[in-house]
């Protein structure tokens, strides 16, 4: 696996990586800036509608990246390579980061459409478990220091805590009871609102997608630094011994 | 009434782009710290 990461050279940041930080960085402006301007006030919640077009984005973004976390889990078992590994856990560092503003976005919504900040209905409540499975996730790779170990324990919970995304996903439909609506699709929604939404969900895949090539990256140079420091003290070892 | 809820709607998307930045900031540090510890290693080596 070491040959990956050989300390004969260090990763360069890869050029695309600046190009597809400022596409995605103006995507993000002009579809924020569109939304905003175009979509028209809502008949019973007024422009707290416009909060869907960053609540809703994020929640997608943050199960696509749990997907992402759930094939290159698989992909370490079938082919045990530390990359994998390391793109699983940048997958799930910014899927954490998206579920989070999901559930803290739809907490001001709720708040100003609900009346609350929070409360215990089927979509909240199976929301925030997942966040705290992945968040176990990237707790349980500080446990130890030993890559393989790492890799295996991380794609195990990467595999077991994608079983609950779906229960996340449907439990709006299972569950009938709660407060959350059902999910938005062109068929609940007026063109107008679904464009915009669309539009901002493009936008934050691209988030999504530039910050995970970027975790990705520091992970490698990280992981070079481990390398280094290992073949240095070994040097140290040999020239006292 | 209005007034509120523009608060809630600039509070959430406030805090989106404040959340955002934190990340990428936070990530650009470590990639700094990562690269000048590989230089410093890579003097004493």
């Amino acid at each position: 696996m070491k040959e990956l990461y050989s300390a004969a050279s260090v990763p360069p940041r890869p050029t695309y990586l600046t190009w597809f930080g400022w596409f995605t960085l103006l995507f993000l402006i002009a579809a924020e800036v569109v939304g905003y301007m175009t979509s028209p006030a809502d008949a019973g919640m007024g422009h707290l509608q416009k909060i869907m077009y960053v609540h809703v984005p994020a929640a997608w973004a943050g199960m696509l990246a749990f997907f992402a976390a759930f094939i290159l889990s698989i992909m370490y078992f079938v082919r045990r390579s530390l990359r994998f590994d390391l793109l699983a856990a940048a997958a799930v560092e910014a899927g954490v980061l998206m579920t989070g503003l999901a559930l803290v976005l739809g907490s001001i919504w709720g708040r100003a459409t609900w009346g609350v900040w929070w409360t215990w209905e089927p979509r909240l409540t199976s929301t925030a478990i997942m966040f705290l499975m992945y968040v176990g996730y990237l707790t349980l790779r500080g446990f130890t220091d030993e890559d393989d170990r790492r890799a295996r324990w991380s794609a195990a919970v990467g595999v077991i805590a994608f079983l609950n995304v779906p229960i996340v996903f449907y439990s709006v439909r299972i569950w009938d009871r709660g407060l959350h609506q059902l999910p938005s699709t062109s068929e609940s929604m007026s063109p107008g609102y679904w464009n915009n939404l669309w539009l901002n969900g493009v936008a934050f895949l691209l988030v999504l997608g530039f910050f995970m090539a970027s975790r990705y990256h520091v992970a490698q140079l990280e992981r070079e630094v481990e390398l280094r420091r290992e073949e240095n003290a070994m040097r140290g070892s040999a020239r006292n011994g | 009434m209005v007034e509120s809820r523009w608060f809630y709607v600039g509070l959430a998307y406030g805090l989106t782009w404040v959340s955002l930045l934190v990340y990428w900031f936070r990530m650009r540090a470590r990639r700094i710290a990562a690269l000048r510890e590989l230089t410093d290693l890579g003097s004493k080596s």
